[in-house]
């Protein structure tokens, strides 16, 4: 353990104790060993596919083009209108499925890029060490005191809300946390046998890095990324409702439901409702994966 | 701990995770049928009893067919404009309402923003007027009884030269400051020369400057602001008399003087502070901060500051010293600010009985939000609608490649529907459809013109063809993208999006929209102001609130050069004739002839760069125990709550 | 200890300063010259002079490096500027208002996180299985799954259609109006806790649950001690460092939800002040609200650190 090591998130409490080499097995048979052990960790990716999938396919499952005001407003739910209408009577039900495309984008595209880019940097940060290490480091503590949120409302504030700005925002607020996390894991990597013996026989800093520690933090890569997922969404959602998220002609959940919320939940309850359960239980999916994902990949828990 | 364990806790887990949301879903369904059949109830004698109050209080105010408002109103707004009209000062010692005024008591009132200004100079935000009305008086005012006509306030009585250019206001006697100094003329003609000094920006406390002389300043790039030439815009006759000289003769300028933010400061505390003479946003006089109000500021006003929390409240106390006999009723009242992030609370708060009133016509809600709580109050609040409200339109920067061509507006003019956004976004709360707000034609008249009649009818569709052959005509046949800029605030993004909707499925034109802050949305609308540069936006929907319901006041905000919603610094020379003509025009229906010859020009769109689509009405949310309150007829006045009184 | 305790105070130093130039550059990046806000609101008539005078006034037609030796100098001075929106008011005194409020809330919204939290998370570290632990990982999966502004209208909605109940009107005080000031700021410390109780039931739950299976519990039992002595003694306050930690690191992110929280409860804080000022582009006031926190911040978790440096020997080696 480091001194900054205290300051790190909580995600990287467990995912930085990921130590040893598992045995090799194909990915088909580990995803299904996964979905035997982890019915419900299964299921919630397949809620997650299936929301993706959904979003990349809006146009064509979608019973009414989101932007026309087919309905009559505030119609509540009925055969012709499954989730109702809203107040100015285009489709609940096909705004609800684009909401998912802004959602799942800015989470999945922040997330890769975010935890990507951090994860290289902590693995530079720890391997090279000296001045580059405490210099990330010093960055990492300055960035590390700006609560997400207030982070975000800075940095799209500044930038503009288009949804790529509230990507980029997502990605500085992402990666202090994931550097930490992926350092403090590759410094305990590095004082491991197998990669002083690698060192021992000459192997060069990057076939190091590439060959034995890239796959030694890919386990926490995924849980990472698993985890941060469900936050960039509802940062996303709560920077809309604090006014400066994507612009308001674009249907988003966070959008939907800070509308629907604030003007009319005491009279269509069914326009905050809907988005609200949407964000909810995807992000709860995700939660889902990401604890039952940790389960599977941190061998300590996994032997008991 | 063992997989298999885990996962059948997670199985547990869920099922328990569905039944929490279920019980989630089930308090907001639950709650909202609960109260469903209540409200249906309520509906129809609510919906009735609104209709009545509508026919009896506001006979022009509802709905787009009913055309004799603009006309009623016009009429009655005219008084002032014969030469010599006679002053008709209240009776204050009796006041009005039949059932005899009650004494004491503590009004609530919500405020949509904190104040930005507690001084008048410049001041153009409704959230300072509504805070700074209650402590100081105006010259004249606009009467609480019969909202259009104007009656005296420091002012006992008013003369008009016969050639209607010398307004001879008359002060009444035993007036005090509230630190015991007399109120003289001295004092009016300290405030309102600051008001009147072309150094200080015009805000609303200035605009009825644009009447009278102009004043001269010694050197005004060198930063000498001294007036040159104060005695012939107004001086003091005596203690008690000020005159003021116009330009020309003109009705409108006494209404400009009436409203709130044209209020009279203690000039000796003016003299007192250096900063105070010209407005410095980084050196601002004392008298800007509430809190120097209440520690060593003086007032006039029925209410005296007592304490303010910037960003939460302000509370007033009875002026029990207060000049006008009798006045005011209430002991207090307390202003809760609610700004735009709060509107939920603000409408919980309100179905709690928690607020007597909105103190305005703005509050960040829509019309839409107050029927639903009128209905969900059983009418304990009514909404009472504000006439004049809000010049709506759809603002074109012509500086852009897309908007040059006339025929491209005329086009888009042609093309929006505006009765589907008076009824999507204003619950059909909408009133006139004419450019120049029913000051000039009748609704009726302007309903049956091309593109403001229905799109469903034979004329509506002759209208969308009409206005895809001129999309040819100008080369743009399949239509172009453009961006549309909007401000985060009140409909305005609801509006976009359906003229959005319409212009894209009418006639091609596609694009995002853009929303904003409010202050930054008006900080990008002011790039096209530079000249030689077509600034950062393309197309918007704006509104222009009305300060003054007067022809003056449509043609300053929107169609001159310099005007409040006019950031291309568009400008006709015809309609600078027009106004001009009937701006001068005493006799009523020659000026709205010349009115309706500019009106019918402007609809024409040979040029113009404003798609009017409609002139929305405002709301004031009042409980029905505060007795005393007539709705004015535009959002700019009536915040000094003297005549408020509560029935309880 | 006093080694490691100097240098981990010496390296605040270089993140402050880092903080500092984060912020400034920026609020330099936002859209929207503030002379140009201030001219543009409302009535909006003015020409090229007055907009320059007005940079000049407010200086920011001076170089950035000028501009923010100056910043730096006045914030070393404690003078964070003056508000360009707010009638020219210190934000000094403008952020010193409000900052305990915020405080208050955030304090209040961890001692409610982790007086539920701590019990929640024992319990079913203890009892594996049990109808508690289901409850609490349920409560503590929705708890991060719900966004706070949803849970804060929620509250809002069932608290005064289901109950005509809201907190009073006018914020009060602690030391002005206790019992007004605690009806004003329990529901938004709950609504804030929520979310942290969820975290911090987790953490808990999973430290007891490694501890529980440590030897020296086994010894203790094995010593014959009552089982509650045991778990207090040796198990909780084994847990307390990783509970403290989370505790220390949730503090930070309590700021930004307050942000959300009190515009919903409208609470006069420094939150609901940060979002009116980032609209009005009121960049002394919002520079000077972001240092605030983000130095806070670093204090607290400089002080977590030292503290968990107190408690576990080992964290000393340096």
């Amino acid at each position: 353990m480091t001194t900054t090591s205290t300051g790190q998130p909580a995600a990287g409490a467990t995912a930085a104790e990921l130590q040893d080499i598992r045995p090799k097995q194909s990915v088909s048979k580990k995803l299904l060993n996964f979905c035997r052990a982890k019915p419900l960790g299964a299921i919630s990716a397949a809620i997650i596919i299936i929301t993706i999938l959904a979003a990349i396919a809006a146009p064509v499952i979608t019973p009414y083009d989101p932007f026309d005001l087919v309905h009559e407003p505030f119609l509540p739910m009925s055969s012709s209108a499954w989730l109702g209408s809203d107040e100015l009577g285009r489709d609940v039900l096909s705004r609800v499925i684009y909401g998912a495309r802004v959602s799942m984008y800015v989470g999945l595209a922040s997330v890769l890029i975010g935890i990507t880019i951090g994860t290289v940097i902590g693995i530079v940060s720890a391997y090279v060490g000296g001045i580059i290490d405490l210099t990330i480091q010093r960055i990492v503590d300055a960035l590390m005191a700006f609560p997400a949120i207030i982070m975000a409302l800075g940095l799209t504030a500044a930038l503009g809300s288009s949804v790529n700005n509230i990507v980029a925002a997502l990605v500085v607020i992402l990666l202090p946390g994931a550097i930490r996390v992926i350092r403090a894991q590759v410094l305990s990597i590095k004082e491991l046998d197998y990669t002083l013996a690698a060192q021992a026989i000459g192997a060069r800093p990057w076939r190091i890095m590439l060959r034995h520690i890239l796959p030694n933090v890919a386990a926490s890569y995924i849980v990472l990324s698993t985890i941060t997922l469900g936050l960039a969404i509802i940062i996303e959602a709560s920077l809309t409702f604090l006014g400066v998220g994507v612009s308001a002609d674009i249907p988003t959940w966070g959008g939907m439901l800070t509308e629907g919320a604030q003007k009319y939940i005491r009279t269509a309850w069914w326009l905050a409702v809907f988005p609200g359960m949407a964000i909810s239980i995807v992000v709860f999916s995700i939660n889902f994966l990401g604890d039952a994902l940790r389960d599977t990949l941190d061998p300590r828990l996994r032997g008991r | 701990m063992k997989p298999s364990i885990l996962g059948r806790l997670s199985l547990r887990t869920l099922l328990l995770a569905a039944g929490v949301v279920a019980l989630m879903v089930g308090v907001a369904c639950g709650g909202a049928e609960e109260t469903a059949p209540a409200a249906q109830e309520q509906q129809a004698p609510a919906a009735q009893e609104q209709q009545a109050a509508a026919a009896t209080e506001a006979p022009a105010a509802m709905g787009p067919t009913n055309t004799p408002i603009p006309e009623a109103m016009a009429a009655t707004a005219r008084p002032t404009n014969t030469p010599a009209p006679t002053a008709t000062p209240r009776v204050v010692a009796t006041p009005t309402p039949s059932a005899g005024p009650i004494y004491g008591g503590t009004l609530l009132m919500s405020a949509y923003a904190d104040t930005k200004d507690w001084d008048p100079l410049g001041s153009s935000s409704l959230s300072s007027v509504i805070s700074y009305s209650q402590l100081y008086n105006q010259i004249v005012q606009y009467d609480p009884v019969d909202t259009n006509a104007i009656t005296g306030d420091l002012a006992e009585s008013w003369d008009v030269s016969d050639d209607g250019l010398t307004y001879t206001f008359h002060l009444r006697d035993n007036m005090q400051w509230t630190d015991g100094t007399e109120i003289t003329s001295a004092d009016i003609i300290s405030t309102h020369s600051r008001y009147a000094n072309p150094c200080n920006s015009t805000g609303r406390s200035g605009l009825w400057r644009n009447y009278t002389v102009k004043m001269e300043v010694a050197d005004k790039a060198g930063g000498d602001c001294t007036p040159t030439n104060q005695d012939a815009v107004l001086r003091a006759i005596d203690d008690k008399t000020v005159e003021f000289n116009l330009q020309f003769a003109s009705g409108a300028f006494i209404k400009f003087l009436a409203i709130d933010y044209a209020k009279v400061l203690p000039g000796h505390q003016l003299d007192s502070d250096p900063n105070c003479a010209v407005r410095d946003a980084a050196n601002p006089c004392f008298l800007n901060l509430g809190e120097n109000i209440i520690e060593r500021g003086t007032t006039s006003g029925p209410f005296i500051l007592e304490e303010y929390q910037v960003g939460d409240f302000y509370k007033v106390n009875k002026n029990q010293d207060y000049f006008k006999d009798g006045l005011p009723f209430v002991d207090r009242i307390e202003h809760y600010i609610f700004p735009g992030t709060a509107k939920d609370r603000l409408i919980a708060q309100f179905e709690a009985g928690g607020l007597d009133m909105a103190n305005g016509g703005f509050t960040n809600l829509s019309p839409t939000q107050y029927f639903d709580l009128e209905k969900s109050t059983n009418g304990e609040y009514v909404a009472h609608p504000i006439a004049a409200g809000t010049n709506w339109g759809l603002m074109l920067n012509v500086k852009k490649p897309q908007f040059q061509s006339h025929q491209v507006r005329q086009a888009i003019n042609l093309a929006v529907d505006r009765q589907e956004i008076d009824e999507r976004v204003f619950d059909n709360s909408g009133g006139s459809y004419c450019p120049l707000m029913g000051l000039a034609h009748a609704n009726e008249v302007c309903m049956d013109w091309p593109g403001i009649r229905a799109k469903d009818t034979p004329g509506g569709q002759e209208d969308l063809a009409r206005a895809k052959e001129l999309m040819a005509e100008a080369g743009v046949a399949d239509g172009f993208e453009v961006k549309y800029t909007v401000r985060q605030v009140g409909n305005y993004p609801d509006q976009c999006q359906i003229v959005k909707q319409q212009l894209q499925d009418a006639l091609g034109i596609t694009g995002d929209i853009e929303t904003l802050p409010s202050a930054a949305g008006y900080a990008k609308y002011g790039t096209s102001r530079a000249e030689g540069s077509s600034g950062d936006w393309e197309i918007s929907c704006q509104g222009e609130g009305m300060v003054v319901f007067d022809a003056d006041a449509v043609y300053g905000g929107v169609y001159r050069k310099g005007g409040t919603r006019n950031y291309t610094d568009w400008s006709s020379a015809l309609v600078d004739d027009w106004f001009e003509s009937q701006k001068v025009e005493l006799d009523p229906d020659a000026r709205r002839e010349i009115n309706k010859e500019a009106e019918l020009w402007l609809h024409s769109f040979e040029d113009n760069h404003w798609v009017t689509m409609q002139l929305g009405q405002l709301f004031w949310l009042v409980h029905r125990d505060v007795k005393g309150f007539n709705a004015p007829s535009t959002v700019q006045y009536q915040f000094k709550h003297e005549d408020l009184w509560l029935d309880r | 200890m006093r080694q490691y305790a100097l240098k981990r105070v010496a390296l605040i130093i270089p993140t402050v300063l880092l903080v500092s130039i984060i912020v400034f550059t920026v609020m330099r990046l936002l859209p929207g010259d503030p002379a140009l806000v201030i001219l543009s609101e409302g009535d909006a008539s003015f020409t090229q002079e007055e907009l320059e005078d007005l940079r000049r006034q407010l200086g920011t037609d001076r170089p950035i490096v000028i501009q923010y030796v100056d910043w730096i100098g006045g914030l070393l001075r404690g003078d964070l500027g003056t508000s360009i929106w707010r009638s020219g008011r210190p934000v000094t005194k403008l952020v010193g208002d409000r900052i305990f409020r915020t405080l208050e809330l955030a304090v209040l919204a961890i001692i409610i996180a982790v007086v539920f939290a701590v019990p929640l998370g024992v319990i079913s570290a203890i009892k594996p299985d049990s109808v508690i632990d289901y409850f609490s990982r349920v409560i503590a999966l929705v708890g991060i799954s719900i966004p706070t502004f949803f849970a804060g209208l929620l509250v809002v909605l069932v608290l005064s259609r289901g109950f005509g109940w809201l907190p009073p009107l006018g914020y009060a005080d602690l030391w002005d109006d206790p019992w007004k000031n605690i009806q004003q700021m329990f529901l938004p410390a709950l609504a804030l806790g929520f979310y942290d109780m969820a975290f911090i039931a987790r953490v808990t739950r999973s430290s007891m649950m490694e501890i529980i299976r440590e030897d020296y519990m086994r010894t203790a039992r094995a010593k014959g001690l009552a089982e509650r002595i045991v778990l207090v003694r040796h198990g909780l306050k084994n847990a307390v460092l990783p509970i403290l930690t989370i505790s220390g690191w949730q503090f930070g992110r309590l700021f930004g939800g307050t942000v959300i929280i009190e515009s919903i409860f409208k609470v006069p804080g420094i939150g609901t002040l940060l979002i009116e000022t980032v609209f009005q582009r009121d960049f002394p006031t919002i520079q000077a609200i972001i240092i605030v926190i983000a130095v806070s911040i670093v204090i607290i978790n400089l002080l977590v650190d030292l503290l968990y440096g107190l408690l576990d020997p080992r964290i000393r080696y340096a």
